[in-house]
C-alpha cells in the first residue's frame, strides 16, 4: 500500500519461524498464484522463484509488526463510521479489526448492507479484505481468519453469521482458532484432535480437568458463555497532561488541587463525552528521589475527576512519596464508553446503590491493590482446593454460569472453609483406614464421635503431583465437624476444613 | 384494689419493654436471619437492617460461619435469577474480609449466596481490615459485612455499628465464644454451641444422617428483656434448619451423657 511500484509483483513478506530459518506470513496475489502458501519455509520459495518464471520479478520483506500496527490503526479511524468502538485483536499481535456493533441496530438496520459496504470502501482501497459479522468477538475473529475453501468454494468474502448458524461456522475451524498456546495445541494433535468441532462433540465438564481452565473459556468465548472482556479501545487522541509545580508540593490540600486540575485535563483531552476512563497512570516526579508511578484501575468507566483524585489520595495515603513532588503527569491508558442505562423514574434507588457498589469496588481496590478484593470463580475439579479461583475484580470478564453440574451433586457435603495446604494431624494410638480416634491439632486433642465416608479423590496427575485421597467428614466429642483425608500415597491424615 | 407486689412488679416490666419497643424503628426494616426458629425468639422477627450482629463461638466447626452466611444471604436480597418485583428488595451485595482465604466458595456458593454480587477481600493489616468494613457497611450498594476480626477494640467496635446504621446494611462479626464476657457494641449477639445428636460413639453413619445440633442464645438483642434459646437441627443435605422436635432424644454434649441419662432413668 505505501509502494505502489510492488503492485502487480511477486511480494512475500517473511517473519521468524520457531525452529529457525524464515516462513511465509504473507503474501501477495501474485504470489500465492505462483505456489507460495502461508507458513511455507523461505528455502521452499527460493526454490519457487529460482525454478520459476524468469520474467516474474520477486521481493522478500522482512515482517515489521509497528508498521502492521500503525496501519490497522489508521483504517481503524475509517472505520469508526460505521461503530464507535474499533480495536485491534488480538493483542500482542493484532491482524484484525473488531468492530462493535451492539446498539449500532438504528443506524445500521441492515447489517448486510453494512458489511458490504465496509468491504468495499476498504477493497476500493487496494486490500484484501475479510468482513464476518458474527454473535461474539472471539468467532467473528476466527471464521474471518480460519475459515477455509469447502470442496466447491472459498470462503465468501462477506459473510453474516446468524445466532442459529454459529455451531456449523465454527464446527470446521482448526483449533488455533481459539488461541491456545502452541504447547496445548501440540497436546491436542498428538490425541487427535484437530478440530473445534471435535473439542465441542468432548464432555464440557470434563475439559479443565484434562486440559486447564483455557481451552474451555475460550470455547465459552466463542459461543457467548463467557462474557469476553472487550479488547481496550484505541484512545482517540493523547491524553495524558504533564504540569510541573511553581513551587515543590509537600501540603495536601495543594496536591489535591493539583491533582484535580491535571486528571480533569486529562478527562478534557479524550473528546468524547460518552468516553470514560478505565485505567489511568500517575507519575510523580519528586525532589532528590526516583520518580513515584501509580495505575488506577477502575471496574467501571468513569469522568468523574473526584471519583480519580480521591482513588489517587487512597494509594497516596497507603504509600506516601515522602519528598516535595516537583511535578505530575497524568495519562489515560484505557478507555471505554460511559454504561448508559434507562433510568428508572421509581426505583432510582436501585441505581444509586449500583453507582455507590462500583465506586466501593474502586475504593477498596484502591488502597488494597488489584489482588486485595476478588471474586471466586468456580471451577469444575475434583480436587477441592482447585474447584475455585479468585480473579481480581476490576478484571472485567464475567461469568455466565456459576457451576457446573457436579458441583451441585456435591456442594452440600464441602466444608465451609478449607485451609490451604492441607495440615497434618497428629494421629495417637493405631490408625488404620478409618478415621483415628484421637489426634491432635494445634495444640488440643480431638476425640472422634462420629464420622462419614470414605470418598475417594484421585486426581490431578495431569498436574505433576497427583492427589489421591480418602476423605472423610468427622463429628469431634465436642461436636465440631471436620474434614480430614488420608493420603493414600504417604499413608498420613490430614485436616483440609471444617464445617461451619 | 391495692395491687400485690408481683402485679407490680409485671407490670413494671411490661411498661420497661414497651417503652424500649418505641425507640425501635419500624419492624418492616428487619430481615430473616435465614433461621426460622431464631426469628420466632428475636423481637423483630429478624435482623433489623443498620444493626451490627455478633456471631459468638468455636472458631472451627462450631458452625458460627454458617450462620452468618444465611443472614446474609437474606439481607443481600433475591438470587441474581430472579426478577425483582416493586415489592421485593433490590438484590445488594456480600463483602467478606477473608484474610487467610479460608471461606470456601463452592459451600458458599451452595449456601444460596450468589457469587458474582460477593466480593472478597484480602486485605493482611488489621488497620485495612477494619477500614474496609467500615467502607462496605456504608456502601448502599452492599446488604452485609462478614469478618471475623483477630482482635477488635472497643472505637473499632463502635465505628462498625454507627457505620452500619447509616447505609442500613447488615454488619456480621463472628468472634470466638471467648469473647462472651467483653463488651461489645453489637445490637445482637447469638452465641452458637454445636451439640452432638445421640449415638454410638466412633460409629460410622449412613449418609441419610446429616443433620447437625445446635443450641442457639440470644445474648442480647434491643428490645428483648431475658435470653432466649432455642435448640435447632441443621440437616446439611436440604439446608434447612429447624427446632429440635420435642419428643426426639435430648441432644447431649460430652461423654457425660451416659452418667446423666442413667441418673434420670433411676430417679
Amino acid at each position: 500500500m505505501q509502494r505502489p511500484a510492488l503492485r502487480g509483483q511477486a511480494v512475500v513478506v517473511a517473519e521468524p519461524a520457531p525452529a529457525g530459518g524464515g516462513r511465509v506470513r504473507c503474501g501477495s496475489r501474485q504470489a500465492l498464484r505462483l505456489g507460495v502458501r502461508l507458513g511455507m519455509p523461505l528455502a521452499e520459495v527460493m526454490a519457487l522463484s529460482g525454478g520459476g518464471d524468469p520474467t516474474v520479478t520477486w521481493h522478500m520483506e522482512p515482517h515489521t509488526p509497528e508498521a502492521d500496527r500503525a496501519m490497522l490503526e489508521t483504517l481503524a479511524v475509517e472505520c469508526e463510521t460505521e461503530s464507535p468502538w474499533v480495536s485491534l485483536a488480538y493483542e500482542p499481535d493484532p491482524d484484525s479489526l473488531l468492530l462493535d456493533l451492539s446498539g449500532c441496530g438504528r443506524l445500521h438496520p441492515n447489517l448486510g448492507r453494512l458489511a458490504r459496504g465496509l468491504h468495499r470502501q476498504l477493497t476500493d482501497q487496494g486490500w484484501v479484505v475479510r468482513v464476518v459479522v458474527a454473535e461474539t468477538p472471539a468467532a467473528a475473529w476466527a471464521i474471518a481468519r480460519f475459515e477455509t475453501p469447502g470442496s466447491s468454494s472459498r470462503p465468501r468474502d462477506v459473510r453474516i453469521v446468524p445466532a442459529t448458524g454459529l455451531l456449523e461456522a465454527l464446527r470446521d475451524l482448526p483449533l488455533a482458532a481459539l488461541r491456545l498456546t502452541p504447547a496445548m495445541l501440540r497436546q491436542f494433535q498428538e490425541l487427535g484432535l484437530e478440530t473445534v468441532g471435535q473439542l465441542l462433540a468432548l464432555n464440557r465438564a470434563s475439559l479443565p480437568a484434562r486440559f486447564g481452565p483455557e481451552p474451555g473459556r475460550r470455547l465459552d468465548e466463542l459461543l457467548g458463555r463467557w462474557g469476553e472482556p472487550p479488547p481496550p479501545q484505541r484512545p482517540t487522541a493523547s491524553a495524558h497532561v504533564e504540569q510541573d509545580c511553581e513551587h515543590p508540593l509537600t501540603h495536601p490540600a495543594a496536591l489535591r488541587h493539583m491533582l484535580e486540575w491535571t486528571v480533569g485535563q486529562a478527562i478534557e483531552r479524550l473528546g468524547s463525552p460518552t468516553c470514560g476512563v478505565l485505567r489511568l497512570a500517575l507519575r510523580l516526579r519528586c525532589e532528590g528521589g526516583p520518580a513515584y508511578e501509580h495505575e488506577v484501575p477502575l471496574y467501571r468507566p468513569t469522568r468523574s475527576v473526584k471519583h480519580l483524585v480521591e482513588l489517587i489520595e487512597l494509594e497516596l495515603e497507603r504509600r506516601d512519596p515522602g519528598r516535595p513532588i516537583l511535578a505530575l503527569r497524568v495519562e489515560v491508558l484505557e478507555t471505554q464508553p460511559l454504561e448508559r442505562r434507562q433510568v428508572d423514574l421509581f426505583n432510582h434507588r436501585a441505581e444509586r446503590a449500583t453507582a455507590a457498589w462500583h465506586r466501593l469496588v474502586d475504593r477498596l481496590t484502591g488502597r488494597l491493590g488489584r489482588a486485595g478484593v476478588a471474586r471466586a470463580v468456580l471451577v469444575a475439579d475434583a480436587q477441592p482446593e482447585c474447584a475455585a479461583r479468585m480473579v481480581a475484580w476490576v478484571d472485567r470478564a464475567t461469568v455466565a454460569a456459576t457451576a457446573d453440574e457436579p458441583h451441585r451433586a456435591t456442594a452440600a457435603f464441602r466444608p465451609m472453609c478449607l485451609i490451604a495446604p492441607p495440615r497434618p494431624l497428629l494421629v495417637m494410638g493405631p490408625s488404620d483406614s478409618r478415621p483415628p480416634a484421637r489426634f491432635g491439632y494445634e495444640g488440643t486433642i480431638y476425640e472422634t464421635h462420629r464420622w462419614w465416608g470414605p470418598e475417594r479423590i484421585e486426581t490431578g496427575w495431569w498436574r505433576g503431583a497427583a492427589a489421591r485421597r480418602d476423605y472423610f467428614r468427622l463429628e469431634t466429642h465436642d461436636a465440631r465437624r471436620l474434614w480430614v483425608f488420608r493420603c493414600l500415597d504417604q499413608n498420613r491424615w490430614y485436616l483440609h476444613g471444617w464445617f461451619d | 384494689m391495692t395491687a400485690t407486689v408481683p402485679e407490680r412488679v409485671r407490670h413494671l416490666a411490661h411498661e420497661v419493654r414497651r417503652l424500649e419497643r418505641a425507640r425501635l424503628p419500624e419492624s418492616d426494616s428487619a430481615v430473616s436471619s435465614g433461621c426460622p426458629p431464631l426469628d420466632a425468639v428475636l423481637p423483630a422477627g429478624g435482623f433489623r437492617l443498620g444493626s451490627l450482629v455478633e456471631w459468638l463461638g468455636p472458631v472451627m466447626g462450631g458452625g458460627v460461619r454458617g450462620f452468618a452466611l444465611r443472614a446474609a444471604a437474606a439481607a443481600c436480597g433475591p438470587s441474581l435469577g430472579a426478577t425483582p418485583t416493586g415489592d421485593t428488595p433490590q438484590p445488594r451485595s456480600l463483602v467478606v474480609i477473608d484474610p487467610e482465604g479460608v471461606l470456601y466458595p463452592p459451600a458458599v456458593w451452595a449456601a444460596g449466596i450468589d457469587l458474582e454480587r460477593t466480593a472478597w477481600v484480602r486485605a493482611q493489616r488489621v488497620v485495612d481490615q477494619h477500614w474496609a468494613a467500615l467502607e462496605a457497611l456504608r456502601c448502599p450498594g452492599v446488604g452485609a459485612v462478614m469478618w471475623w476480626p483477630a482482635r477488635l477494640d472497643d472505637r473499632q467496635f463502635r465505628r462498625l455499628q454507627l457505620a452500619a446504621e447509616q447505609a442500613g446494611s447488615l454488619g456480621l462479626l463472628i468472634r470466638s465464644a471467648a469473647c462472651r464476657h467483653q463488651p461489645s457494641w453489637a445490637d445482637v449477639r447469638i452465641e452458637v454451641e454445636p451439640r452432638r445428636l445421640a449415638s454410638r460413639p466412633r460409629a460410622r453413619i449412613s449418609a441419610a444422617s446429616e443433620t447437625r445440633g445446635f443450641r442457639l442464645t440470644v445474648l442480647r438483642a434491643r428490645g428483648a428483656a431475658v435470653r432466649q434459646t432455642v435448640e435447632v437441627q441443621w440437616d446439611d443435605a436440604t439446608n434447612t434448619v429447624r427446632v429440635v422436635p420435642p419428643l426426639a432424644p435430648a441432644t447431649v454434649a460430652g461423654a457425660t451423657a451416659r452418667v446423666a441419662g442413667a441418673g434420670r432413668g433411676g430417679g
